[in-house]
């Protein structure tokens, strides 16, 4: 007895049809923003101002234009170049703190920007804040989990799955090996990415960045012994190892290895 | 066995019973004369409390007694309970021996009734003659009435019972128990207590900045297992702390205390409450097994709430440098850089502030707003560096002249408030000469801080200055440039999200799809593989005559019968292609007679063209001829 279909090439077509017109829409609708200009106008007006407060008058300005496209499309998994643009701005107002906070959002979603790399370590030089660009043995063999972003990441995984799925269904049809080769071979690069991706997601330390000096206490309130008797400096990137439930205070560890408290209003998380 | 019987055979003689009671007696009589000897070798004091269990808010009554040389004559007046005076009231002599000089003397005393738990006695002094003589800290305990307290054990006195009477309770008689040592006895001793103190180790009402200490204290007789403990004397809500806590251990009697201290700094204005505390537990015993026992029902003790007041500062005459600091400073401020320099060059002064306070905790004076700075020099973003050596802590901070207009560094002010005389302190520093040049690089190489020189106003030493600071001209930009951003700058990349792991389901959803569908065709192409050339013969045959499908039916089966015999490799072949020898030229001449006959023209007309018997006949023999031959190994 022959069985029937549960679903007719006819349907599956126009499923597909349906998917990509839906995605075509997507793409079709993410129109530009006139603040954008008005926003890179500011800037350029701040770098050519005469004086202070000229220049701060068109940094600040242009700044409010950036940070409120930031928090209306929030592109925390886009190209980075917007937090670039804040974290310059930030620069130029010298708030140091929130510049380190940008550039570290930047550098994550553009790691192989040179020029975000140089302005963060001009702003980490004038906050006498150490670089730390040293990859251990780990990180250069498995190169592609820091030379590529998280978003690159998750395309590349896209674009394995669909060479997999492409030659896996060539091989089903075909029975040609070779086609069943090029999907061992896509799946498996599939695979790194998905344990890439997977660190990333489960395993990676959660950093933060200070955007203004703080005391590091033994717990969660102000009335609690300070750690250390200098406070952490601004922009001091520190690994995050909980967040109490209301979000009031972080649980960090510093590079020098001191556990302790920070308040939630010195301290922002730089991944999404 | 033998030697052991003859033994006590001897022992219970009458001879050795008489030599053993002389032995003991002789032991004994050494052991008195000792005691005696050391009881009465010099003058001694003893406290003692009358009662052996004293109920709660009841005077307690006590005796001391002091042995000493008939000669030296005791000062009634000279008697002190730890450090405060304590009247005493004379009960009586006792003389051990009229041959001896050394006496026995009693005195009474009667101190006020506390509320239930364990208390030590101060130490009793006394002047005897030219010396003083002091006796030995005791513990008691005070039982709370039934009544009055949840945590009463089952023993303790009925409601009814009186409180004991003063004068009921004499001093027990020295010829009863005549202490031998400077030993007194100790109510509870052998009951197991606990008890819980809450106390702050200064003052209570604090300004913000400074410090006290807050302290628990645990007293205990034996072995207590701790059950709870609520302290929130230690969490100090609304302070901040200061250091670890601290820990101290110490025996007075038979009492153990164990102290646990926490200094705090106040913070902020306001009333702070901590407590009540608690802490409960029991007293145990180890068994043979280390385990412990309970041997008490819980003990529980509870110390009433501490409050410590933290004043605002007096808004009246404060001055505006005033930014927190208390205590009583002094304050110096020295040039460390050169005091000759050009606009824009580093300046470092030192800043050192000396005295007692919170000095670790002094903050720098704001100079930024204070008069003669702003507008005239630029201060270093960074924090000032601090260093804090004994009692004095050095602010270390970098400042650039902005203009050569310059010719002082101000005097810089610093207030701070004393809370000893409840009052604010202004000190000034003194003013540091300094020259500031303009340098000639600076003048060609950047006219913009020439132009400030010339443009900027006289320097005022009131008013607000940010205009004139703003009006410099600004520092070089020292990152590079932005990006020019478009519209794919704001959203997230295509497939650059989490979302695309939907493909791994999806994927696998359109791999089972194919799989399924391949195996959908491969079982339609099995079934066609199952339809034999004679079943293709006989559907054919059960079509109409002269339709379509009859010929079709049986073309396509005599073919088929052709290829299961090997004679042909595929069915769809046409006729004029099958091979013009064998078998296959039978059938193709067959085909092609049907073929023309079915389409012949006009010149067959009238004619019985096609004799669909003999058609059928003739397929049916061939197919079994077909059928019936050997087969052909090679395909064509």
């Amino acid at each position: 007895m022959i069985k029937q279909f549960p679903l007719s090439f006819k349907t599956l077509l126009i499923f597909f049809l349906c998917l990509l017109l839906l995605g075509g829409l997507a793409l079709s609708f993410r129109g530009g923003d006139s603040r954008l200009k008005d926003a890179a106008d500011n800037y350029q007006t701040g770098e050519k101002a005469k004086t202070v407060a000229q220049r701060k008058q068109a940094f600040n300005q242009a700044l409010d234009l950036y940070v409120a496209l930031e928090q209306d499309y929030q592109p925390q998994y886009g190209t980075g170049r917007l937090y670039y643009n804040i974290g310059n701005t930030y620069f130029q107002l010298g708030q140091y703190g929130w510049a380190i906070l940008y550039y570290q959002r930047a550098k994550a979603l553009m790691p192989r920007a040179d020029r975000v790399q140089h302005n963060l370590a001009v702003v980490q030089d004038k906050l006498s804040l150490p670089h730390s660009d040293e990859k251990g043995l780990i990180g250069r063999v498995f190169f592609f989990h820091t030379y590529f972003s998280l978003p690159e990441r998750l395309q590349l995984f896209a674009v394995f799955c669909l060479f997999t799925l492409f030659f896996y269904s060539a091989y089903l049809w075909s029975k040609h090996v070779w086609y069943l080769k090029s999907a061992v071979v896509a799946g498996s690069l599939m695979g790194i990415m998905l344990l890439s991706l997977g660190y990333t997601r489960y395993l990676a330390p959660l950093e933060a960045t200070l955007v203004q000096s703080t005391e590091l206490r033994r717990d969660a309130g102000e009335q609690f012994a300070k750690v250390t008797q200098q406070p952490l400096p601004t922009g001091m990137t520190l690994e995050v190892l909980s967040i109490l439930p209301d979000g009031s205070w972080f649980k960090v560890l510093s590079p020098n290895g001191e556990l302790g408290y920070v308040p939630q209003d010195a301290i922002r998380l730089i991944g999404p | 066995m033998v030697k052991v019987k003859k033994m006590f055979q001897w022992m219970v003689t009458p001879r050795s019973v008489i030599a053993l009671g002389f032995f003991w007696l002789v032991l004994c009589r050494s052991l008195y004369a000792d005691e005696v000897t050391a009881f009465l070798n010099d003058d001694k004091v003893v406290t003692q409390l009358d009662a052996s269990s004293i109920d709660e808010n009841q005077p307690i009554t006590g005796s001391v007694m002091i042995t000493h040389n008939k000669n030296n004559v005791v000062d009634v007046n000279s008697f002190r309970m730890g450090k405060e005076p304590l009247a005493v009231e004379f009960v009586k002599d006792v003389q051990f021996d009229p041959n001896n000089p050394l006496i026995l003397t009693i005195y009474s005393f009667r101190i006020p009734g506390k509320s239930p738990g364990l208390y030590a006695l101060p130490a009793v002094s006394v002047k005897v003659g030219e010396k003083n003589y002091q006796s030995v800290m005791l513990s008691y305990s005070v039982q709370a009435k039934p009544n009055s307290a949840a945590t009463d054990s089952p023993g303790t006195p009925s409601p009814t019972q009186s409180p004991p009477s003063p004068k009921a309770s004499s001093p027990p008689s020295p010829q009863v128990s005549p202490p031998s040592s400077p030993v007194v006895k100790n109510p509870v001793s052998t009951e197991p207590s606990l008890r819980l103190e809450a106390l702050v180790e200064g003052k209570n009402a604090l300004y913000p900045g400074q410090r006290t200490t807050l302290t628990y204290r645990y007293y205990f007789s034996g072995h207590i297992e701790l059950t709870d403990e609520k302290l929130p004397l230690l969490d100090a809500q609304g302070m901040t702390k200061i250091g670890e806590k601290e820990i101290k251990d110490s025996v007075q009697g038979n009492v153990s205390i164990s102290q646990i201290s926490q200094e705090v700094e106040a913070v902020k204005p306001g009333d702070f409450s901590y407590g009540p505390s608690e802490i409960a537990g029991y007293a145990y015993q180890e068994d043979a097994s280390g385990k412990h026992v309970h041997t008490s029902p819980k003990l529980t003790s509870i110390a009433p709430p501490v409050t410590i007041t933290v004043l605002p500062f007096p808004e009246k005459n404060q001055p505006t440098s005033f930014n927190g600091a208390v205590g009583a400073y002094e304050f110096n401020v020295t040039l460390k850089s050169a005091a000759e320099i050009n606009v824009g060059d580093v300046i470092t002064l030192v800043v050192a502030i000396t005295g007692r306070g919170n000095v670790q905790n002094v903050p720098l004076p704001n100079i930024e707003r204070q008069p003669g700075f702003s507008g005239f020099f630029r201060f270093n973003d960074l924090p000032p560096q601090e260093e804090v050596h004994d009692d004095t802590k050095t602010y270390i901070l970098q400042l650039r002249p902005l203009t050569n207009e310059i010719k002082e560094i101000p005097s810089i002010e610093f207030s701070y408030f004393n809370p000893d005389t409840v009052d604010y302190t202004i000190l000034h520093s003194q003013a540091i000469p300094i020259v500031v040049k303009t340098a000639k690089s600076q003048t060609t190489s950047a006219p913009a801080v020439g132009n400030v020189s010339k443009e900027a106003p006289q320097p005022a030493y009131s008013g607000d200055h940010s205009l004139q600071t703003s009006s410099y001209a600004p520092s070089l930009i020292e990152v590079e440039g932005i990006y020019v951003l478009d519209a794919a700058d704001l959203y997230n990349r295509f497939g650059g999200t989490w979302w695309v792991f939907g493909l791994v389901p999806l994927g696998i959803g359109l791999v089972l799809y194919q799989r399924y569908v391949r195996t959908y065709l491969w079982q339609q192409q099995k079934q066609a593989k199952v339809l034999t050339s004679q079943s293709v013969l006989r559907q054919a045959l059960q079509q109409p005559e002269g339709s379509p499908k009859y010929f079709e039916g049986i073309n396509k089966a005599l073919k088929m019968a052709l290829v299961e015999k090997g004679y042909l490799s595929k069915d769809d072949i046409a006729d004029e292609k099958l091979p013009t020898k064998g078998l296959c030229s039978e059938v193709r001449a067959f085909l092609c007679d049907i073929e023309e006959k079915r389409f012949a023209g006009r010149e067959y007309a009238g004619r019985d063209i096609l004799d669909y018997a003999t058609v059928q006949a003739m397929a049916v023999a061939l197919l079994e001829k077909i059928r019936q031959s050997h087969g052909q190994g090679g395909i064509a």
